[in-house]
């Protein structure tokens, strides 16, 4: 099967994000090709370069999402095919305008997706059939449309004031956006090619999988881990657009996300947290299947044992050790962590609380930290043993790598119990991690907590130290407690969150999909678009090579 | 009828053992007695009463309905809060399916409390006592110790309240507790719709009394503001005997004080020691707390008010910038939940989820600058350095130096190399070969050997960089593309005027000055074009002159007529025309001055 993967700012560059996961995809499908259609998004995605991808990846093919828009490749048009084009353009990017816009006559929710999808696909074909669509798209008749589509009865008053330069700003991004349609992408050779288009986030890598499904008939299979819109929403925000701009953006992101949920044959979130964004924006119920994301649990693996072997005998240690793990942001609250540290260690004395941290990324998560350990020095002075001991803090920060905690799994190991304490969170993938090491966790109800930990742990609300320190010592004296919530956690991890859960969920849904929708080209169907049934048996789809390569002459696997 | 809860939480029933009918029959004895002859504001007091019966009466378990005038039993708080029966450890607020482990221990209710951001339902009290009313009487041991667990935290509490600060010292700080909106809470004095106004205790006078003991010794109604509290003293004060700590421990001093007994009566806490101050729970007015929001966990049967009577506005006040800057609902979902409001708090307000609280957030807070203001950012230079302007006086230097001992052809050819290498950077930088092609085709055909011609360029460098400067300049202040092109348009005849104008002058001394100045307007007006972005039409316009010149050549060549003297002139003038008039239409276009 060949499998299209369309990815922004994602998987082939290191630094893109989720670019893991798919690397653990194509690593665990050895038997299928895949293609990769990346887009960037920004100059600092391509400037970490690229991940040796494995050689089930044929090609790896680029664009930009950013930057000045490609040079006019303007052949010698005559005036009547430069006539039409414009004429053509100007249709339906009126359309596409209107739709964003919203207004009296595509008010209502249904009629605003046609007009998109309408007009999208009409500057699909104009560009497939004239070119010079980026031009066009700053030019003055888009100027000229996006004002009138923003002034037209009924708009809101917000885009009605709409100003000259932030008109000029809108058509800016807007062609940024619209870069993937003037690719030439959608032929037999590419994206027709491929017997499913998947992409593996929402947002503007579903765009060419929706061209290919209109061109070539390619089915389109969405996943997404995180909301690509609100993400989108808030990088607007902080990047300080004005409200004109950011509504029409906003718009424009919501019903690309609306459409592409519609036309997908199968939308696969990581999360209940995520689903509840993709119902709100269309999906279709009956098209959606959940399947969480997937880590590596080998490098667990040991400390996972180890925790198995001690559930048998659990003891209370005398220095009850807490243990957080995961970069220090503030979102992550880690203030509320030491509060609660300060009350856990009112009860228990002997408590220890160990936070490892990655590497900050950021100045502000770096500052963050700062504050943090700043305030841990003033609620927990030193203590020793007696007169003459050499006296150390109860609050230790550690960064991972360093000899104290050299591998993750030494980090989830070194506590007793694990604690996330965030107060905002998307899958937090630290909590799976400290379920496959076999500790029991205590985490605060945010985002997909409570469906990642499913009874084996305790939660509490966020933003309550109080809370949090109570049931942090109710484990701390329960050992075995602790350790029977630390053994039905590893086994839900190793049910749910592994690679091979997740690359098998995947692996069923790819043959659901092209099951489903084949690709309408022979010899399945006839030249003349006619269905033939029975042409190619059921076995061309499995995954594995029936027939030894004639070259290296390998055995078929 | 108050509304009923719709969260499992709220509709729990609260098991939590009520004293023996016997205990309070002689406290509630007197109260109704009392009622009467309340203060001012008994009147509503009764009404209270009634409600809490009616709330009692819907309650799930088979409470009744002289279950509210059991005094300062185990009432919930007014959060719709899941309270668990007296055995369980101390209650929680989190919803069932909160609770992992089936440990209901875990999902603490100061959670609910401590997050000003969550505050209780507006008539959360109603429903939470009602749910909680249904306290299964005739469990006195298990009374007890709840009792004992009540004191120790109210013990706690009051280390850390300000009784001792007076009538109006702040809300006292307690650890976990979120910014107090204890002045919110003063803020409604009489009792609001559901009744129950923000819960200041019926003994809020008593905690302002010189000091506890003295109060708690005194059963006798005397309290000096509490008009109609005297039934609610004693019972107070004999459910108090086996505690030693229940104090009137109000949590905030309102700003209006509204005459005692109004604010219902705060609900006694149920069996979770709060931690917190709590004010005590008249039994009676069950669904009383209502209003305050999520601080009100009693401890020890103290209700704290904490919060305004809309627990919305908290989460409004809270995010005012996000939601005042916001276009739409989506931007407020999307910050709210990135701020960590989840489902669990919706469904706190009363709403099914984010989006819906965001919609409500939306509709309320009125938009904040929607309308950009046009930034008035620093006014860059329209007029160029003379620095970067002399260099292009360099050709016509070149010109007046050459011209004396070089022909006209090699002239031109000179200038030429020094206009190309003037014009590589600056203002008058273009992109477009072909434009520049022209030129030189052009200048070889006429030859012009005016060094006015050359030196004009400096007027051109500075008229180009004022048109540019001065038309971005109009970008922020225009409504329209309209206004924008008719504050171009008489900046870009100026400029074109102006280098006319200079042009002429500085031809004027020395030989004709019609055909350099037309051709000195052509090249101008197709370097303008150029300049911004329609390197096409000013290539097209160039070549179309270049083919005249050359025709007008090969006619005198080999036409019978010689030159003619003003036929340079008429081909560079209806050339420079065209220029003109594709300039003015295509550079009054927004497009043509997108701020890079």
């Amino acid at each position: 099967m060949r499998i299209a993967l369309l990815t922004e700012g994602g998987y082939p560059y290191a630094r893109g994000e989720g670019g893991a996961w798919c690397d653990r995809l194509v690593r665990g499908l050895p038997h299928h090709d895949f293609d990769v259609y990346a887009l960037s998004r920004s100059p600092r995605t391509e400037a970490g370069g690229q991940v040796a991808p494995p050689e089930q990846v044929r090609r790896v093919l680029t664009e930009r999402l950013w930057g000045d828009p490609p040079p006019d490749d303007a052949g010698d048009r005559s005036r009547a095919a430069r006539r039409a084009r414009d004429a053509a353009f100007r249709w339906h990017y009126g359309e596409f305008t209107a739709a964003l816009a919203g207004g009296r006559d595509a008010a209502p929710a249904e009629e605003r997706a046609e007009r998109f999808a309408a007009g999208l696909y009409g500057l699909a074909e104009a560009a497939a059939e004239h070119g010079g669509l980026p031009r066009l798209l700053t030019g003055h008749d888009a100027l000229l449309t996006l004002e009138t589509a923003c002034r037209a009865p009924g708009v809101r008053p917000l885009l009605g004031d709409i100003t000259v330069s932030e008109l000029l700003t809108a058509t800016a991004l807007l062609e940024r956006q619209l870069r993937p349609l003037s690719l030439p992408w959608y032929g037999p050779e590419h994206l027709g090619s491929a017997d499913v288009c998947h992409a593996v986030s929402g947002g503007p890598a579903m765009l060419p999988g929706l061209l290919a499904k209109r061109f070539c008939g390619t089915p389109l299979m969405v996943t997404e881990y995180t909301v690509r819109l609100r993400e989108a929403l808030l990088a607007h925000r902080a990047a300080a657009f004005t409200p004109a701009v950011r509504a029409l953006l906003g718009t424009y992101h919501r019903l690309l996300a609306g459409e592409g949920y519609r036309t997908a044959a199968l939308v696969t979130p990581g999360s209940t947290h995520v689903r509840r964004w993709q119902e709100r924006c269309g999906a279709p119920r009956e098209r959606m299947r959940t399947v969480h994301p997937g880590i590596d649990a080998t490098r667990f693996a040991r400390a996972g044992e180890a925790a198995e072997a001690e559930a048998a005998a659990p003891a209370a240690h005398a220095d009850p050790t807490v243990a957080w793990v995961g970069r220090a942001e503030p979102a992550k609250d880690l203030i509320a962590l030491l509060h609660a540290f300060h009350a856990i260690r009112e009860e228990e004395p002997q408590a220890r609380l160990r936070v490892f941290h990655l590497r900050s990324a950021t100045e502000a998560a770096a500052a963050y930290l700062e504050h943090c350990r700043t305030l841990a020095a003033q609620l927990f002075p030193d203590e020793a043993a007696h007169a003459h001991a050499v006296g150390e803090s109860p609050v230790s920060f550690e960064e991972i790598g360093s000899p104290g905690a050299p591998e993750l799994a030494d980090a989830y190991a070194a506590g007793d119990v694990v604690v996330l304490s965030s107060s905002s969170e998307g899958f937090p993938l630290s909590l799976v991690e400290a379920m496959l090491c076999g500790r029991p966790t205590v985490s605060t109800d945010v985002g997909a907590v409570r469906e990642v930990i499913g009874g084996t742990g305790l939660v509490v609300a966020p933003r309550n130290p109080k809370a949090l320190a109570e049931a942090t010592l109710a484990l701390l004296r329960g050992p075995e407690r602790a350790a029977r919530l630390g053994a039905a956690a590893r086994e839900r991890a190793l049910a749910l969150f592994t690679v091979t859960t997740c690359v098998d969920a995947f692996r069923e849904s790819y043959l659901d999909v092209v099951a489903h929708h084949p690709v309408p080209r022979e010899p399945l169907w006839s030249a003349a678009g006619a269905p033939r049934p029975f042409t190619s048996p059921a076995e061309s789809w499995s995954p594995t090579r029936l027939a030894p390569s004639l070259l290296t002459g390998e055995h078929p696997r | 009828m108050t509304p009923r809860p719709t969260t499992p939480a709220d509709i729990a029933p609260l098991h939590l053992p009520l004293p023996a009918a016997a205990d309070t029959a002689p406290a509630t004895a007197p109260e109704p007695a009392a009622v009467p002859g309340a203060a001012a504001g008994s009147a509503t007091f009764a009404e209270l009463w009634a409600r809490a019966g009616e709330a009692l009466a819907d309650a799930p378990a088979p409470a009744p309905p002289a279950e509210p005038t059991a005094g300062p039993t185990a009432e919930p708080p007014a959060e719709p809060t899941a309270d668990q029966g007296p055995d369980a450890p101390p209650t929680t607020t989190v919803p069932d399916e909160a609770l992992t482990d089936g440990e209901p221990a875990e999902a603490e209710a100061e959670a609910e409390d401590a997050g000003a951001d969550r505050p209780a339902g507006g008539d959360g009290a109603a429903e939470g006592s009602s749910g909680g009313e249904a306290g299964s009487p005739g469990r006195p041991d298990a009374f007890a110790e709840l009792w004992a667990m009540v004191g120790d935290a109210v013990e706690e509490a009051l280390s850390e309240n300000r009784r001792a600060a007076g009538p109006d010292a702040a809300p006292p700080e307690e650890p976990g507790d979120a910014d107090g909106n204890d002045q919110e809470s003063a803020q409604k004095a009489p009792p609001t719709a559901e009744g129950v106004a923000s819960g200041e205790s019926i003994w809020h006078a008593r905690s302002h009394a010189p000091s506890a003991p003295d109060a708690r010794a005194d059963p006798a109604p005397s309290v000096p503001d509490a008009g109609g509290r005297p039934a609610a003293d004693d019972v107070l004060s004999a459910e108090a005997e086996p505690e030693d700590e229940v104090e009137a421990v109000t949590v905030s001093v309102p700003g209006p004080r509204a005459p005692g007994g109004e604010r219902g009566a705060a609900v006694m806490a149920p069996s979770a020691p709060r931690g917190k101050a709590a004010e005590p729970a008249g039994g009676r007015a069950a669904p009383v707390r209502d209003g305050a929001g999520p601080g009100e966990r009693a401890g020890g049967g103290r209700v704290r008010r904490r919060g305004p009577a809309d627990p919305v506005r908290q989460v409004m006040h809270r995010h005012q910038t996000l939601i005042a800057g916001a276009v739409d609902v989506w931007e407020i979902a999307a910050g709210l939940e990135a701020h960590g409001v989840t489902d669990v708090d919706a469904r706190r307000l009363r709403h099914r989820d984010v989006f819906g609280l965001a919609e409500e957030l939306y509709a309320r807070v009125p938009r904040a600058g929607q309308i950009a203001e046009p930034v008035q950012g620093e006014r860059e230079g329209a007029w160029l350095h003379p620095p970067r302007a002399a260099r292009y006086l360099l050709p016509g230097a070149v010109c007046a130096v050459a011209g004396r001992f070089l022909p006209a052809e090699a002239v031109t050819a000179l200038v030429l190399v020094a206009a190309y290498a003037v014009l590589r950077r600056g203002p008058l930088h273009a992109p477009g070969r072909s434009a520049a092609l022209w030129v030189c085709g052009l200048l070889a055909l006429t030859s012009p050997t005016a060094p006015g011609l050359a030196a004009s360029l400096v007027p051109a460098a500075y008229g180009a960089h004022w048109f540019a400067v001065r038309s971005r300049a109009q970008l922020a202040p225009s409504h329209g593309l309209d206004d924008f092109a008719d504050a171009v348009r008489p900046r870009l005849a100026a400029v074109l005027a102006g280098y006319t104008a200079v042009l002429a002058a500085l031809l004027g001394a020395a030989g004709p000055v019609a055909a350099p100045a037309a051709l000195g307007l052509l090249l101008f007006a197709t370097r303008l074009l150029a300049l911004h972005g329609r390197a096409a039409t000013a290539a097209a316009v160039l070549g179309a002159a270049c083919a005249a010149e050359a025709l007008y050549r090969l006619a005198t060549v080999l036409g019978p007529g010689g030159p003619r003297a003003g036929a340079h002139a008429l081909i560079c003038g209806a050339a420079a025309a065209v220029a003109v008039v594709a300039a003015f239409r295509t550079l009054s276009r927004a497009a043509a001055h997108r701020p890079t």
